[in-house]
């Protein structure tokens, strides 16, 4: 990779651990554990101890049993496959299920998916920054809710959920309680032992694993139940069939164990780095944070007077999420930055930046350079940041069309 | 993105907004539809001898400012009125979804030309 360009996308994903790699390389070719960990044969068996280790590491870095871990193609898998399951299996206690706008697609797309089989999905409100209160969720909570999912760690804006204090609404529901940690785990702490969360969804490729795995966390006591959504063998408690990809498992495990050792020097550094780079953007003027910026290594920021393509178009050695991907036209921005009440065009004119274990000042120092130039640039021919810098208030600038 | 509107994004020659007693100004289209497109115009006799723009938009929009604002320069403001956006999107070379963009550069010119016609009035 040409070494002038930039990553800042860890949210997005992570480049592999080289000691993850080194594990995971083990366990491919004919010297290695290679084996089906199925079979009953020395070689499987070795397998099946390795696919045991690493099931333990991931349990280990949130304080869970081995035995609650299922193991699955990655996060939106465990995802499909909580929500999916456990309305499924428990739809006969009720029909209701709340979650948040500004979740992952691939929570809100089967919660799509059961709405179509006559489920009733609820979004709770959130403030500005997208928290759900407490009183929110108990007040939307009724004697028919049998899901609640909620993400711990927003992938767009960083913003954090306070999980215990959800948690202690529901403790006297029978709504089981899903969250997507994709985000959060390895970077914040999260205790299954103390916090009770029925279902929680895992990625490798977050945190310096390999694409391709993932992790549901299915708690045993009280024993929760999911119907299956895959069928086929016998693997992973009869929830989950498909020979167990060994090499896969055992990176993930390793990740994990890796980051139960250095997660938290990873976060502060990523918070270091954020911090840097928000002190060399601010001075700047016109930029605004989407979200809480809470979470350690995610900040999302929004810049005005400046349109989301061509301020992409400026920055073509900067890796970061843009509000402009994947959307031609301005009509279509971030499900999760349009919930937060931004305007589209400023949803589009946005940034996230994430960084992580291998991020450095330099990282951060020229991403500052980038934007300074770009918006120098497109901001001295915007008739929009003109007025703004004339005292045009931005509600005003950023008017929605009215239909 | 054609090598006409990569340039103009780059390197636009007549960026900026002209002040005076006999400059025009229009604008087309708006924050919220993405493109917002204002043209600055100086008169002299039903001519128009300084052109420039400013435009919050993708790089076609930039580019579309960038070209209307140079190729009005020595004008008439007939001449001007004449001039299509599709003129402006065949010139440029634009990507057919971006059409609209040309469609807002032609709606800043018309009612800067129909400014310019009342200050002359």
């Amino acid at each position: 990779m040409d070494k002038a360009c930039v990553y800042l996308d860890y949210a997005a994903t992570t480049p592999v651990d080289p000691r993850v790699a080194q594990e995971m390389a083990g366990c491919l070719t004919v010297d290695g554990v290679f084996a089906n960990p199925a079979s009953v044969h020395a070689h499987g068996r070795r397998a099946a101890e390795w696919v045991e280790q690493a099931r333990g590491q991931v349990a280990a870095l949130i304080k869970a049993e081995p035995a609650e871990i299922l193991w699955t193609g990655g996060a939106t898998e465990a995802n499909n496959l909580a929500i999916l399951g456990a309305a499924r299996f428990y739809g006969r206690r009720g029909r209701h299920i709340l979650s948040v706008a500004t979740e992952h697609k691939s929570v809100l797309g089967p919660l799509a998916a059961l709405a179509r089989e006559g489920f009733q999905i609820e979004y709770l409100p959130t403030d500005e920054q997208g928290r759900v209160a407490p009183a929110g969720l108990a007040a939307a909570l009724r004697s028919d809710t049998v899901l609640v999912s909620i993400m711990h760690v927003n992938n767009e804006t960083g913003t954090v959920q306070d999980l215990a204090a959800l948690a202690v609404v529901l403790a006297k529901s029978q709504a089981l309680f899903h969250v997507d940690a994709v985000q959060s785990a390895g970077r914040l702490a999260l205790d299954l032992g103390t916090l009770p969360v029925d279902l929680l969804s895992l990625s490798a490729h977050k945190l310096y694993g390999p694409k391709g795995v993932g992790a549901l966390y299915v708690r045993r006591r009280p024993r929760v139940r999911l119907a299956p959504v895959l069928f086929g063998g016998e693997q992973e408690q009869g929830a989950r069939p498909g020979t167990v990809p060994v090499h896969q498992v055992v990176g993930m495990g390793a990740a994990y164990r890796l980051a139960a050792e250095q997660g938290a020097r990873d976060s502060a550094h990523a918070r270091t780095l954020l911090g840097r780079l928000w002190a060399g953007l601010e001075p700047l003027g016109g930029i605004l944070r989407n979200g809480s910026a809470e979470a350690p290594h995610i900040l999302n920021l929004s810049f005005v007077g400046v349109h989301g393509e061509a301020l992409a178009a400026e920055l073509p050695r900067l890796s970061v999420a843009t509000g402009s991907a994947c959307t031609a036209a301005s009509g279509s921005p971030s499900h999760v930055l349009r919930a937060l009440g931004r305007p589209d065009a400023l949803a589009h004119a946005s940034l996230r930046f994430s960084c992580g274990r291998y991020s450095t000042e330099q990282d951060i120092d020229s991403a500052v350079e980038m934007i300074r130039s770009a918006l120098l640039r497109l901001r001295a021919l915007s008739p929009v940041w003109r007025a703004y810098r004339e005292g045009a208030p931005l509600a005003t600038l950023y008017k929605e069309a009215s239909t | 993105v054609s090598a006409q509107v990569s340039e103009r994004f780059r390197n636009p020659q007549r960026a900026g907004r002209l002040e005076g007693e006999r400059v025009a100004r229009g604008s087309g289209g708006s924050v919220a539809a993405g493109t917002l497109i204002e043209l600055s115009l100086a008169c002299e006799q039903g001519r128009i001898l300084e052109a420039a723009f400013e435009a919050f938009g993708c790089p076609s929009a930039i580019a579309c400012g960038d070209w209307l604002a140079q190729w009005l320069i020595g004008k008439s403001l007939e001449e001007a009125a004449a001039l299509r956006g599709l003129q402006v999107a065949e010139a440029l070379a634009l990507a057919p979804e971006k059409t609209g963009v040309a469609l807002v550069a032609e709606d800043a010119l018309q009612r800067a030309v129909c400014s310019a016609r009342s200050m002359v009035g």
